[in-house]
């Protein structure tokens, strides 16, 4: 399941536009705890998380700290051992103390550029929703020119135009997520305006501001933070790429895991281990806000079980 | 009492007016097949203190003119012609400004279904309290006072404590009472009740109905009770206007129009209803045909397709609603003789 399968399930119109009484916040968790994906999915998420906000406890050496090479034996990047866990990278660097502090940017990277696309596409979504007609055919065509791109291309392209580094990755990521939300939103809100509790609304006279804070976004907003879930894997997935691509961050102290993986293409036939630990750091991360938001869809829309 | 809205009101108008008069008022909605003429030339009063109800069947225009009152037709949909005067004032071309304040001010409505009319994520309470600050200068502990008052007053058992429950908390008749008091938080001098009762059991029915006629009695309300129950109709209602393919077929005082009803249609709609006392192997009389599909202007009468008693002149000639008897208005060429 990706995210752009989802406004479709989600905000059909045949769907009730009225929340069923079981999306509430104790039968979700109720139901989250009786999957097991679920379980599995907060232990991933917990624990990447619990890793970046103890990185200096957890790691052994700091990002960029360098192993004195001629205790290396003039040998390039050694494997495992008791005191790395995970081997030495090219530069003589803990492998395993910067997979505990990539961490912290994957995290940072996805969690600001989702929240970016979040409430700029939450915006956007919602000014089309509420209004309708015009203003919402010109936001949708915005959208769909958006939409035309790869969002990966799409992010690369805004990357090369703001340079590299991490806001620069964070903008980009963000913007390039930004028409999924959009879209999501709008559906709902669609679905929520023609609610007969948002023409209640109106017909007892309450301003239009209310009509729509109060209304209608609390009634629609449930995908979105399904969405959001899920928009956070890919957007590890995409920091990673982008970091592969050189176009994250140049600062040594800040281990990216794509930029780690970039690194090490050269020493794979001699080194394969400094590709494994941080492609599977990036794989564990993703499945885990994978397996959380699917559940979590799941458990807000018992039907599609 | 003494909760009105400030600015809610219009300059209030001669006594002898009625509190809304609604004459030759005509809708049409612009669809893709064409224009629908949704409502023609209906015409209606309600006074202060009285219950008038507006019978028809689904599609027949009933909804749609209630929302043409408080000018809450959507962007499809226009008044092409008539008068609609609240208090004397006319509403319509009013601006939307003008109108949101009148709104769950002076003019209230509550609607069908209660369980989908409250918001869900919303208590009872707040949702009482919103109209108040809205329609009023109160203070946030006055208004939560007043919401607590107002449950009480339509009849909900532990107010307070049901002010901080949620719509999914409540049964369908509790809903019903909760949507009523929020429609009377601001006591409004109409309030338009579209099938206040159709989704609700037969014995909570009833109590809605009480509770509705209470309401009127105490605070001098207009009511206009929009049904297709003439059942609730008989026992609530003071004048009933039969609506039919966008205009009004026949309108009398309730007693008269049970009793010598003069319009084919509404004899028909009468002789439909099942009867406790009746011949049990009897079949129940259905009403021949469909209701017509409003597309092209129509000319002649609506029902005529349908009528056992169409002459000639019923296809072409558009009958105007014309007193037949005292108090009784009947659009026919061909009335059931009383």
């Amino acid at each position: 399941m990706t995210i752009q399968e989802l406004p479709s399930v989600v905000a059909s119109p045949g769907n009730d536009p009225v929340a069923p009484p079981s999306v509430r916040g104790r039968d979700v968790l109720l139901r989250l705890r009786r999957n097991p994906g679920a379980l599995a999915g907060l232990v991933i998420v917990g624990l990447v998380i619990l890793t970046a906000v103890l990185a200096p406890v957890l790691a052994p050496d700091t990002p960029s700290g360098q192993a004195f090479l001629d205790r290396l034996g003039g040998r390039c990047c050694p494997g495992p051992t008791t005191e790395h866990w995970l081997g030495l990278d090219e530069l003589g660097r803990d492998v395993f103390s910067r997979i505990v502090y990539g961490a912290r940017i994957s995290l940072l990277v996805a969690v600001v550029s989702v929240l970016v696309a979040l409430v700029a596409g939450a915006l956007l979504g919602a000014t089309a929703g509420y209004f309708g007609g015009a203003i919402d055919s010109a936001i949708m065509r915005l959208v769909d020119v958006m939409l035309a791109f790869p969002s990966f291309l799409f992010a690369i392209g805004l990357v090369a135009l703001l340079g590299p580094g991490l806001w620069q990755l964070m903008v980009a990521i963000g913007v390039s997520n930004v028409p999924i939300f959009a879209r999501l939103l709008r559906g709902s809100m669609l679905g929520v305006r023609a609610s007969p509790y948002v023409a209640s609304a109106r017909v007892l006279g309450l301003p239009s501001r209310r009509v729509l804070t109060v209304h209608m976004l609390p009634n629609a907003i449930s995908p979105m933070i399904v969405a959001a879930t899920l928009a956070l894997a890919t957007a590890i997935i995409e920091t990673a790429g982008l970091g592969f691509l050189g176009l994250g961050s140049n600062d040594p102290a800040q281990p990216e895991w794509g930029a780690m993986l970039a690194n090490t293409t050269r020493f794979l036939q001699t080194a394969p281990h400094l590709a494994f630990f941080p492609g599977l750091a990036i794989v564990v991360t993703v499945l885990g806000f994978n397996l959380l938001g699917d559940s979590l869809r799941e458990a807000i829309d018992p039907r599609l079980v | 009492m003494g909760v009105v809205g400030h600015g809610a009101r219009l300059t209030w108008g001669s006594s002898e007016m009625a509190l809304l008069e609604v004459d030759d008022l005509a809708v049409r909605f612009r669809t893709l097949r064409g224009e629908v003429h949704a409502v023609n030339g209906v015409a209606l009063t309600v006074e202060a203190g009285e219950t008038v109800a507006l019978v028809g069947e689904s599609g027949s225009g009933k909804s749609v003119t209630a929302l043409s009152i408080l000018g809450l037709l959507g962007r499809a949909a226009s008044v092409t012609r008539g008068r609609v005067e609240f208090d004397g004032q006319s509403l319509l071309g009013r601006s939307e400004r003008e109108l949101r304040r009148l709104r769950g001010a002076s003019i209230s409505m509550i609607f069908q279904d209660p369980m989908s009319c409250l918001n869900p994520v919303m208590t009872i309470g707040a949702q009482v309290r919103e109209v108040l600050e809205a329609h009023t200068d109160m203070s946030g502990a006055a208004t939560r006072r007043r919401s607590v008052e107002l449950l009480d007053e339509v009849g909900m058992p532990d107010p307070a404590e049901r002010a901080n429950q949620y719509p999914h908390q409540f049964s369908g008749g509790m809903r019903q009472r909760a949507m009523i008091a929020i429609a009377i938080a601001c006591t409004p001098r109409l309030l338009i009740a579209d099938e206040p009762t159709t989704a609700l059991d037969v014995t909570v029915q009833a109590q809605i109905l009480d509770l509705l006629r209470r309401l009127i009695a105490d605070h001098g309300m207009g009511l206009l009770l929009i049904t297709h129950d003439l059942g609730v109709v008989a026992d609530t209602c003071s004048t009933t206007n039969v609506m039919y393919g966008g205009r009004i077929v026949e309108s009398a005082p309730t007693r008269q129009l049970f009793g010598s009803p003069a319009h084919p249609y509404t004899v028909a709609l009468l002789r439909s209803i099942p009867k406790l006392d009746g011949d049990r192997k009897a079949r129940l009389l259905a009403i021949e045909g469909q209701p017509p599909v409003l597309r092209a202007d129509p000319v002649g009468c609506t029902f005529v397709a349908r009528c056992g008693r169409s002459l000639d002149r019923c296809r072409d000639d558009t009958p105007a609603l014309v007193e037949i008897t005292t108090g009784q208005r009947c659009a026919c060429w061909n009335p059931v003789a009383g």
